[in-house]
């Protein structure tokens, strides 16, 4: 009862009850959103500028509960050794790819901007007797040793060896970058001949350059191939499909003859003269 | 009196077409219209708040008057949508749908359940009355609306007014004298 009713008797505790209730569930009713008839005169679709209402109210309680629940989930699945494991994974990996991206460090298999697992580069300047630069890039497992996979070979020192131009001759030959092993300390052995053929000894060519074996076998097949010619020149025709394998052999003996002797312009025709004297001896 | 100032400068400017004004209107008068479309039982009450919204935003320029009388020409205004809305429904029997906003409910279906109930025994304790008698007896003790509001709400003199709510208490009140104390009216006042 409010001074608007000042003019009604005691209604009696029946009467107010029942108006009170009334009054507590329809005088304060939230309205609902203005619809787009509406819009011609006010904005619509707008928050109603009252106190929080019930509804309101009880989405949020529902929001808040149910996060709740599924913080308390996420909790208790960290809390078990499977969660553990996965969270320190999960943080694990992110460290190393955040790491990768960085580039603090260097994982084999991450991917980057080096595609090539391993890179020659030649100088342009590729003189025949003398290199003056030879860059070998490696990428090697061991990301620690980067530092070791950029390799400059020169060959100011005259005095280590005769070998010198032979091994930059063998940088030059891209196709036998594989047979290159790179020590941590940067020095570049070549790899031990395959096959261990008797070589005959020179002057020059005594060292473990494998190139030279290579070039010896080949100088050896050659003879050998001469011979097989000169036998199936006196047998029938039915091999004579053998006698052009062997001329192709011989064919190809002689292409790697002049791969060979490519490379052997490099040496001093005189150290060539007396391999070949003592070939033919 | 600040009131009156507040709301004469927010009605002048609403009807000079100002939308920020017609919001703040809709702020402070939609809750209690759509409370009485509810409590009377007004089918497709939201829609109907909505009309009576249109109607008045389109006829501020004709209304003269303060904020009580703004206020009773709103439930004027309401009562009429109200009763081409039934009209509209083709007469159909009224079914009371409970609402969402429960005052003092924690959301759940239980208590949701409980509030409709009660809101339908509430309800039914009009039952008893005729229309004319109910549209007094809410807008009086419901609204919270004076006798001269009241006879401008429902387009009746005071006197009028006055002999609808005296027999609509008696009504009330032989009701009750018949009828036990419902349990739930001393749960709500408490």
């Amino acid at each position: 009862m409010t001074e608007m009713h000042d003019d009604v008797p005691d209604l009696g505790l029946e009467l107010e009850s029942t108006f009170g209730g009334l009054q507590h569930r329809y005088a304060n009713a939230t309205p609902p959103p203005a619809a787009s008839v509406l819009a011609p005169f006010m904005p619509v679709g707008l928050t109603i500028d009252r106190p929080s209402s019930t509804a309101s109210a009880h989405w949020q309680t529902r929001f808040r509960t149910r996060r709740k629940k599924i913080m308390s989930t996420i909790g208790a699945f960290i809390g078990t050794t499977v969660g553990k494991v996965v969270l320190g994974t999960t943080v694990a990996v992110a460290s190393v790819g955040g790491g990768q991206v960085a580039g603090v460090i260097d994982v084999v298999g991450l991917g980057g901007d080096d595609a090539d697992p391993i890179a020659v580069v030649e100088p342009e300047s590729s003189g025949d007797d003398v290199c003056d630069e030879v860059v070998v890039e490696v990428e090697s497992e061991d990301a620690t040793s980067a530092a070791d996979d950029e390799v400059c070979t020169t060959d100011e020192d005259e005095a280590d060896d005769q070998g010198d131009d032979a091994d930059d001759d063998a940088d030059d030959d891209a196709d036998e970058v594989e047979a290159v092993e790179v020590e941590s300390d940067g020095d570049v052995k070549p790899k031990p001949p395959v096959t261990a053929a008797p070589q005959p000894k020179t002057e020059h060519v005594e060292s473990d350059d494998r190139d030279d074996h290579v070039d010896h076998d080949d100088d050896s097949d050659d003879e050998s191939d001469h011979e097989s010619d000169d036998v199936s020149d006196h047998d029938d025709d039915h091999e004579s499909d053998d006698d052009h394998e062997s001329d192709d052999d011989h064919e190809s003996d002689h292409d790697s003859d002049r791969v060979d002797d490519r490379s052997g312009d490099r040496q001093p025709a005189e150290q060539d003269a007396e391999v070949r004297s003592e070939r033919k001896d | 009196m600040v009131r009156d100032r507040r709301f004469k400068r927010r009605f002048e400017a609403a009807a000079a077409g100002d939308p920020s004004s017609c919001r703040w209107l809709w702020d402070h008068y939609a809750g209690p219209i759509t409370g009485f479309l509810r409590a009377r039982g007004t089918p497709d009450a939201d829609e109907v708040v909505n009309d009576v919204f249109l109607a008045a935003f389109s006829g501020l320029a004709r209304f003269d008057g303060d904020e009580s009388d703004f206020r009773a020409w709103l439930y004027r205004i309401a009562r009429n949508k109200r009763v081409d809305a039934i009209r509209r429904k083709g007469r159909r029997p009224v079914v009371f749908s409970p609402d969402d906003d429960l005052p003092g409910g924690d959301g759940s279906a239980e208590s949701e359940a409980i509030a409709a109930l009660e809101d339908a025994e509430l309800r039914a304790v009009l039952d008893v009355l005729t229309p004319d008698q109910r549209d007094v007896i809410i807008l009086r003790f419901v609204s919270d609306l004076s006798l001269e509001q009241t006879a401008t709400a429902v387009d009746k003199p005071i006197g009028a007014v006055k002999s609808l709510q005296h027999r609509g208490l008696e009504q009330l009140r032989g009701r009750y004298s018949q009828q036990p104390y419902p349990a739930h009216l001393s749960a709500t006042m408490s």
